[in-house]
C-alpha cells in the first residue's frame, strides 16, 4: 500500500516561462530515434528539417528501416543481414522509401480514394511489384553488360504508373 | 499472500509493490532473482516511479489471463531491424486505459520512458515512444519546435537546402 499523497498533475504546473525545459528527448540520441522510426516517411522528412540533431538522427539508416518495415512486412526469411545488404546495393533504406515505397504508398492512398479498400493482398502484391521494378531498375543503371558504357535504358518504373484495368 | 518488493525511489522514498507488479521490468525480474528483495533505483524519482508502478499493477492484472499469445513470440517474429516494437495492445479497454495514462505533458513523457527504459518494461517503453510520435505526424517544422521546445539552429541557407531536398514531403496528398 501507498502511503504518499499523489503529487499535483503535471498539466497545472506547466503554466509558466520559467517552466518551459528544453525538449529532454534532445538529450538522448537513441530515444530519439525511437521516436522518429515510428513515423509515417513525409512526417520523418519533415521532421528532418526542425534542428541539426533531428536531421542528423532522421539521415540514419536504421530509422528509414524501420519506417519501410512498418509498411512491408518483411518474412523470417529476409531477417537482419539479407534484407540489409540488398538494400545498401541499392542505396539505402532512405533512398529506397522516397524513389520506391513512398510514391508506392501514394499511389495506393490514391487507388483508395477512388474505389474500394484495397484488400492487404492486393496492397502486399503492389508494394512487391514497385519493390522489384525499383531494384531492376538500380540493376539496368549499373553500367550495362560487358562493360559498354552506354546511355541507360529507359526506366522500367514506368510500369508503376496506374493502368486502368476496368 | 502475495511477495512483496520493496522499490526505493532516488529521493528515498519507499514502494512495497506485488511481486507480479514489480516483475513487468524484467530488470527487477532479474534482481530479484539473484536474491535481494529491496531494490534501490537511485535514477528514478519518486513522482516517476509511482505513475510507472500504476502502469505495472494494470498491466500485470491483465497479463496474468492473457488473450493473445505471449508478446515474446510476437516480438521475436519482429525483430528484424535494430529499433523494435512490442506487438499492440489487442485489449480494447486496456489500450484506452493506456491512451489516458499517457495523457501528460512532454517532460513527464520523457521521464517516464527514461526510467521504463531503464527497468526494461517494454510496453511501457513502446506505448510513450509512439505517444510521442502521434505528436509529431503530420506537423509542419515550426509546429513541432514550438510543441517541444527545440530551438532552430540551422542557418536561413541551411533551411532552405533543406527544405528543397525533402520538397516531396511537403507536397499535400
Amino acid at each position: 500500500m501507498m502511503m504518499l499523497l499523489l503529487p499535483h498533475r503535471e498539466e497545472e504546473e506547466e503554466g509558466g516561462a520559467a517552466g518551459r525545459r528544453r525538449f529532454p528527448i534532445n538529450d538522448n540520441a537513441d530515444l530519439l530515434a525511437e521516436v522518429l522510426g515510428r513515423l509515417d516517411g513525409r512526417s520523418l522528412a519533415v521532421a528532418g528539417c526542425v534542428c541539426r540533431l533531428w536531421s542528423a538522427v532522421g539521415r540514419r539508416e536504421a530509422v528509414w528501416e524501420a519506417v519501410c518495415h512498418r509498411h512491408v512486412a518483411v518474412g523470417r526469411a529476409g531477417a537482419a543481414g539479407g534484407t540489409r545488404s540488398v538494400v545498401a546495393a541499392l542505396g539505402g533504406y532512405r533512398r529506397l522509401y522516397r524513389l520506391c515505397i513512398g510514391p508506392a504508398l501514394d499511389r495506393l492512398a490514391g487507388v483508395r480514394r477512388q474505389g474500394p479498400a484495397v484488400s492487404s493482398a492486393a496492397r502486399h502484391v503492389s508494394l512487391s511489384l514497385a519493390l522489384s521494378l525499383f531494384s531492376i531498375d538500380c540493376y539496368e543503371r549499373l553500367g550495362g553488360v560487358g562493360g559498354r558504357q552506354q546511355q541507360p535504358p529507359a526506366s522500367l518504373l514506368f510500369l508503376c504508373k496506374p493502368v486502368d484495368v476496368s | 499472500m502475495a511477495k512483496m518488493i520493496k522499490l526505493v525511489s532516488g529521493d528515498g522514498a519507499e514502494f512495497e509493490v506485488e511481486e507480479e507488479v514489480a516483475f513487468q521490468s524484467k530488470i527487477i525480474k532479474d534482481i530479484v532473482a539473484d536474491a535481494d528483495d529491496v531494490i534501490p533505483l537511485p535514477t528514478v524519482s519518486s513522482k516517476v516511479l509511482i505513475q510507472v508502478i500504476e502502469y505495472c499493477r494494470k498491466h500485470a492484472a491483465v497479463n496474468s489471463f492473457p488473450l493473445s499469445p505471449s508478446s515474446s513470440a510476437a516480438a521475436a517474429a519482429s525483430s528484424s531491424s535494430s529499433i523494435s516494437y512490442s506487438k499492440p495492445v489487442s485489449d480494447p479497454a486496456l489500450r484506452a486505459w493506456d491512451n489516458e495514462f499517457v495523457k501528460l505533458n512532454n517532460s513527464s513523457l520523457f521521464d517516464i520512458v527514461i526510467a521504463a527504459n531503464y527497468l526494461d518494461i517494454e510496453e511501457l517503453v513502446d506505448l510513450v515512444l509512439e505517444t510521442v510520435a502521434d505528436r509529431i505526424k503530420g506537423k509542419q517544422a515550426q509546429e513541432i519546435r514550438r510543441q517541444f521546445n527545440i530551438e532552430n539552429d540551422f542557418t536561413p541557407e541551411e533551411e532552405e537546402a533543406l527544405r528543397r531536398e525533402n520538397s516531396w514531403a511537403f507536397q499535400n496528398n
